[in-house]
This record gives structure tokens, C-alpha cells and sequence, in this order.
């Protein structure tokens, strides 16, 4: 086959590929940074030219888009934290324990990933709702009988994002757990039974030992889950405050209650902004890292 | 009737029925085959000045077919596409009457639950493409998106509610959807078909009537006295909080007078002080402070857990929850306070391009049957607006523990009814976050 062909051959096997890319990542992404500056006519309201003003706005201390932003960025954070810790611990656990994760266990532990946002908002919201199993443990057990504080919190719709975080914990541990159990296993038993043989415990074998092999999955499951809990919508939506909202939620608010399309669309962008920042860091830290190896 | 009937004959042969522009170029748009006629539209602009701009409350047009006409076309075109949205028993309702209109009449309902924000769009964007053939014939609607779809140009601006013969029924009374929606004029583009009533909803084992306040502004006194029992929905994610704090207003700024059937006027906002500081004031005392619950429905449940002894809602929402056996009927107590809270009438309207417009107006002329206004009542808990149909209900669902009037012709005729006014309630909505949730 002569070298016309094989780039010919080449550029039809990838074509589907970038029309795909085009027509569904880059149009929309590009049709999205033109209405934030008033280049289109896409959503009506949107101003008849250029113009800076939902950057301006945006990053005005006065408004409240920071706020809704340091929000997200907050909660999102403390939900990957929670939500790595509980899958690691858990993966720990059933290796230290040595529990073999029997068929029913294993779906039990894969369940949040087979079910939609929108369903375990509302599931997290019968049980944090003051009349829930979560609300009536809090009521009767923290409240009445341990005498923690003189009132019960709102777990939903509360301006701290308490909802927010255990529903999103409870859709995302499993990642982890899966990303860092597989990880495990991957890596030699005889490095363990060397560290025993030395006089090493266990919390000196999981850090010294796992934790350095797998620092990298680790991260990998952190990544993903911060981006996938930063732009969750159905979440905060059902379970957040009126006030601060979610970055997602305040587009929607924006866009579909106020009908200030320059501020949806402009949020967007740095919201879309923020998140490739993100993946590139990680990309390129695990480049670094292929590099060293 | 033959001079009707030459009119249908012409229109048929090609010259029709038009409403600006872009409908009288629209060839075969309206009415499926029998459009359209260069005739210019009455409301060509929207007229928010109700007080003296000019109306025009037109009998049965002299220039649109005859009833039987409309029936026959109808028939012709077979088929009509209905959207609407709402709770789980606006759904049932919609579903059942779509079913039955098919069963009867044998044009096929094509029924879609969704979103009002979604369809609006759509038909918006339709405007914007100069799509001539939708596939949207009837539509419902509030007052903000009826607003939208009519300054864009998305409305069938035909005055077809004096076309129906059943929306003659309909009360001449302008709060009540026939002349105006949210204070948006209608031009008689706009069918009212349910009439929600907003409440003061209380825990009747733990109170009585006379220990709930008696005047609209009355929960901040009551709240002081019972901190932690009173809350209302976010005015951003459910009608029941923006339709009280749109009476508020009337009360606590000016009274109706100055807002009713006036344009909107920014100025008008400036002592809106006494709203904020009212409301923030309120805050400190409601369940939970500083949360608002996300809805109608979240009200009502925690209402009904006991979470809460009085709040705001509609007749509808606690109707669904008695219906459902989640809501003790003996403890729920509704009453309408004084000088009212607003009961909008939410309807539909026929979009610009609907392809089937003959069926849509037999479509809508069978939704403001006293049938299926009985239905209004019986399945969703709210008002009917053909008061007839009140009439023709049963004892059990006139005297049902949601209905806080129970003799509605003599509250539609004398009582004190209130509409909400779309552009400041609106702008109360928009500023709500700013001045309530966001302060500390």
C-alpha cells in the first residue's frame, strides 16, 4: 500500500472521530465563549455586541457569583476528601481484614454507580428530610440523648451543603474503592511479608508500602471525582439552599429564572474553564510522572 | 350562516385568517388548510396600560369560520398536540382529558408532560428560525412565559377565547384569566383553564381559627409569638412563596391600587424597604432559619410531618397530600386572609405555528367544559375557572378539608380576589436572593 493510501486510510479511520469532536465538543464549547461576550444571538437578551460586562460582573466582589463559586469549589473539595477517605479506608479494611467481597457485597458497594443523580438526590432527601431515618438519628440520638446542641441542623436545603456532601460521598466512594482495590491487588504480596518480616504494623506497611505504589490511582480517583462532583447539577439542586448556590445551579437560576443568558453563558465558560485547568494539571502530573519511570 | 360559511369557502380557496407579518405569509400555517387572511391583529404590540389604552372585548369574530366550521376542519385534521406541566395530579389530569377528548372526538390528543421553560424555548427559537410548521397546538402556561412567548412573537394572536362557545362560562372578571393573566393582557389569545388558590394553611388540632392571623401581613406577629413553626417556599422554586410575597406587597407597600393592571414601573420598587426588612424580620423566627424549602411540595410534607404548624400554600399541593394518605385531613385548616392572596389562572395558548389549529380551538373548547372542569376540582384540588362546574361538584369534594371557600359563586362575586402582577412579582423574585437569603 503506498504512503497516499495509508494517509488516506489513516484520515478515514479518524474522521468520525473529529467530525464527533467538532460538531459536539467544539461548536457547542465555541457557540458558549462567543454569547459570553455578546457575539451571538443563540438565547434571547443576550447584548446586540461585544462586550466584557459578565466578566465584569462575574468577578465583581459585590455580586454574588464569587460566592457561588467559592461554594462549589468548598463543598465539592470536602465531598472528594470524604468521599477518597471512605473508599480507601474501605479498600484497607476488606485487605488488612482479608473479607472477600462475595457477589451481593461487591453489587452493594458498586450500587451508587449504577443509579442517576437525580434518583439518590431524592433518596438522600427522604433520609436527611427531619422526619427521615437520617433525621430522626439526629434528632433522637445526637440531639435529645447526647445533648450535642439544643436544635437539630436542616440537613437539606441548609446554606452549609450538608445534603449536598453525604449524597455526593455516597455517589462517589465507590470510585475510589474501585479504582484503588484493583490497584491493590496489583501490587506484590512479597513487598508486605518483607515489611512484616522486618517488624513493620500495619498502619507502617500502608504507608510506606501502598501508599507510595498507589499514590498515582489515587489521584486518578480524586480527579475524577472532584470534576464529576464540580459540575453535578441534580445534587445540589435538590438537596442545596436558596442561598449559596451551586455554580451549576446559579446558571440554571440565571438562565432560566432571571432570563440573564450573558451571565448563564459566561459562567459557563469559566466554569468549563476551571474544569480543563484542572485536568490538564492532572494530565500533566501524570505525565511527569510516566517520565520518571 | 352563509355568509359564514362563504368566509370558511374563501379561506379555504386561500385568503385565511392572519396575525402579523410572518402568520400572513404563512400559507397554510393556521388552521391546517384554511389560513390565511391579511387582516391586522388588535394587539399587534403588547398594552400593558389596561386603564386607558384601548381594548376591544370582541363577540364571536365576524371574520373567523363558523363554530361548525372549526369542527368540521378539526375532524379534517385529525390530531392535536397538547403540552402542559405540573405536579403528579396536574399530569393525571392532562393524561385523562387528553384520553377522553381522543375517545369522543376521535381527533387523536397527543399529550407531552414537561417543562414550560422547554416548550417556551422552543417555540421562541421556532420564531427566531421562521419555523412555520411547530408541533405544539396548545400550550399552558403561567403568566411570565405567556409574557415571553407573546412579546416574541410566539402566539397565535387570534382572540379564540370568543371563538369557544363553552369560555363564555369563563367569570368577566379580570383577575380571573379572562382578560388579563399575572396582569399580562391576553387579547383574547389565552384560555384560563384552573384556578389555584393560594392559603394560609394551619395545624388545626393545635390551633384555632381564631389563634392563626386574620390579615396577609399577620405571619411575622405570628411567628414571633411561635418561633420555628411558620416557613414558606423558596419564590424561586415554588408559586406558593412568590404569590404570598406578591401579596405582601400590596399590603405592606402601597396596596393594590398602585400595582393593578399598571405597567411596571421601577420607580414603584423604591419603598420595597419595608418588604425586606419585613421579611428578614421574619426570617429569625421561621423553622430552621436561614433555609427556605425547595418547593411547593416540600412545604406541604413538612407541614404534614409536624415539622411545622403553619405555612403558605395551595389548595392543589395539600389536596395531592390528602389524596395520597400522607396528610392527616383533621389536622390540615385553610383559609384565605384578608384582604386576600392572589389566585392566578394558569391556561393555555396556541403558539404561532401550531400545525393543527382547528383541533387545537375544539381541543380547548372541550377543556372548558363543565366535564372537564368538574375534573379540575376533582382530580387536582384546585378551582375550576368555569364556576358551574363548581356547582356540579359533590358534597364531598366542595367541602373537602383543601377548599378554603366552599361557596365559589359567591366568592367570585363578592369576594375580595387579587391577581399577581407577572413584571413585579418577577423583579421581587430576582431580588428575593440578594435581600433575604443571601443576608446573613
Amino acid at each position: 500500500m503506498s504512503a497516499r493510501r495509508e494517509r488516506l486510510a489513516f484520515v478515514l479511520l479518524v474522521l468520525p472521530l473529529v467530525v464527533f469532536l467538532l460538531f459536539m465538543v467544539m461548536v457547542p464549547f465555541v457557540i458558549a465563549v462567543l454569547s459570553s461576550v455578546g457575539l451571538t444571538q443563540v438565547a434571547p437578551g443576550l447584548p446586540d455586541g461585544f462586550t466584557l460586562r459578565g466578566y465584569r460582573d462575574f468577578f465583581d466582589p459585590e455580586k454574588p457569583n464569587l460566592q457561588a463559586l467559592w461554594f462549589t469549589i468548598k463543598i465539592t473539595f470536602l465531598s472528594t476528601v470524604l468521599a477518597t477517605v471512605l473508599g480507601y479506608g474501605l479498600v484497607l479494611f476488606v485487605k488488612f481484614r482479608r473479607i472477600g467481597l462475595g457477589q451481593t457485597l461487591s453489587l452493594l458497594v458498586k450500587l451508587p454507580l449504577f443509579t442517576p443523580y437525580l434518583v439518590t438526590a431524592f433518596m438522600w432527601w427522604a433520609l436527611l428530610f427531619p422526619r427521615g431515618y437520617i433525621g430522626i438519628f439526629v434528632q433522637k440520638v445526637l440531639i435529645e440523648y447526647f445533648r450535642l446542641a439544643e436544635e437539630a441542623p436542616a440537613l437539606i436545603s441548609d446554606p452549609y451543603g450538608i445534603g449536598i456532601v453525604a449524597c455526593s460521598v455516597w455517589m462517589r466512594f465507590p470510585v475510589v474503592f474501585l479504582i484503588m482495590q484493583s490497584l491493590m491487588e496489583m501490587v506484590n504480596p512479597s513487598y508486605e511479608e518483607a515489611a512484616r518480616n522486618l517488624g513493620a504494623r500495619t498502619p507502617t506497611i500502608i504507608r510506606r508500602v501502598y501508599f507510595p505504589l498507589t499514590i498515582y490511582g489515587l489521584l486518578s480517583s480524586v480527579t475524577l471525582n472532584f470534576l464529576a462532583l464540580f459540575i453535578a447539577f441534580s445534587i445540589p439542586f435538590i438537596l442545596g439552599a436558596s442561598w449559596p448556590q451551586f455554580l451549576s445551579v446559579f446558571i440554571y437560576v440565571n438562565a432560566k429564572d432571571k432570563g440573564d443568558w450573558l451571565m448563564g453563558y459566561t459562567t459557563s465558560v469559566i466554569y468549563i474553564a476551571i474544569s480543563l485547568v484542572i485536568s490538564y494539571v492532572y494530565t500533566r502530573s501524570l505525565a511527569r510522572r510516566t517520565a520518571h519511570v | 350562516m352563509a355568509e359564514k360559511k362563504g368566509l370558511l369557502d374563501r379561506i379555504m380557496e386561500g385568503d385565511g385568517i392572519g396575525r402579523r407579518g410572518f402568520l400572513a405569509g404563512a400559507g397554510a400555517a393556521a388552521l391546517g388548510g384554511l389560513s390565511p387572511v391579511a387582516r391586522e391583529a388588535h394587539a399587534a404590540k403588547l398594552n400593558d396600560d389596561l386603564t386607558t389604552g384601548p381594548q376591544s372585548p370582541a363577540p364571536y369574530p365576524s371574520w373567523f369560520p363558523s363554530w361548525e366550521d372549526i369542527e368540521k376542519a378539526a375532524k379534517k385534521e385529525g390530531r392535536v398536540g397538547v403540552t402542559a406541566w405540573g405536579s403528579p395530579s396536574a399530569q393525571t389530569h392532562f393524561n385523562r382529558v387528553c384520553q377522553e377528548f381522543t375517545r369522543k372526538t376521535g381527533i387523536t390528543a397527543q399529550y407531552t408532560h414537561g417543562d414550560w421553560f422547554a416548550a417556551q424555548q422552543k417555540i421562541l427559537g421556532e420564531v427566531k428560525a421562521k419555523k412555520m410548521a411547530g408541533d405544539i397546538d396548545c400550550i399552558f402556561l403561567w403568566g411570565q412565559p405567556f409574557a415571553n412567548l407573546l412579546e416574541g412573537g410566539g402566539v397565535w394572536e387570534v382572540p379564540f377565547l370568543d371563538v369557544l362557545p363553552n369560555a363564555r362560562k369563563i367569570p368577566y372578571r379580570a383577575e380571573l384569566g379572562r382578560f388579563v393573566h399575572d396582569m399580562v393582557p391576553t387579547y383574547g389569545a389565552y384560555v384560563p383553564h384552573v384556578n389555584w388558590q393560594d392559603c394560609f394553611v394551619y395545624n388545626k388540632k393545635k390551633y384555632k381559627r381564631s389563634d392563626m392571623p386574620e390579615t396577609v401581613d399577620g405571619a411575622l406577629d405570628w411567628a414571633k409569638k411561635h418561633p420555628g413553626e411558620f416557613t414558606y417556599c423558596d419564590p424561586n422554586k415554588g408559586g406558593s412563596g412568590h404569590t404570598w410575597i406578591m401579596q405582601l406587597i400590596y399590603s405592606l407597600t402601597g396596596g393594590y391600587e398602585k400595582y393593578a393592571f399598571k405597567p411596571f414601573k421601577i420607580e414603584e420598587t423604591k419603598n420595597w424597604t419595608v418588604l425586606w426588612t419585613y421579611l428578614n424580620d421574619l426570617k429569625k423566627y421561621m423553622y430552621k432559619p436561614g433555609t427556605f424549602p425547595q418547593g411547593n411540595k416540600q412545604v406541604s410534607q413538612l407541614f404534614c410531618a409536624g415539622e411545622i404548624t403553619f405555612t403558605v400554600n395551595w389548595n392543589s399541593i395539600m389536596s395531592e397530600e390528602i389524596n395520597a394518605g400522607a396528610c392527616d385531613p383533621a389536622i390540615l385548616g385553610m383559609y384565605v386572609p384578608k384582604p386576600s392572596i392572589c389566585s392566578p389562572s394558569d391556561g393555555f395558548t396556541i403558539p404561532f405555528n401550531a400545525p393543527y389549529k382547528a383541533a387545537a380551538l375544539v381541543f380547548l373548547n372541550y377543556l372548558t367544559s363543565i366535564e372537564v372542569q368538574k375534573q379540575v376540582a376533582e382530580t387536582m384540588g384546585s378551582y375550576p375557572v368555569v364556576t358551574e362546574a363548581w356547582d356540579a361538584l359533590s358534597d364531598k369534594d366542595k367541602n373537602a378539608p383543601y377548599q378554603p371557600e366552599r361557596n365559589l359563586r359567591q366568592w367570585r362575586d363578592l369576594g375580595t380576589i387579587y391577581a399577581r402582577h407577572g413584571k413585579y412579582m418577577f423583579h421581587m423574585m430576582t431580588e428575593w436572593i440578594d435581600r433575604v437569603a443571601r443576608k446573613a
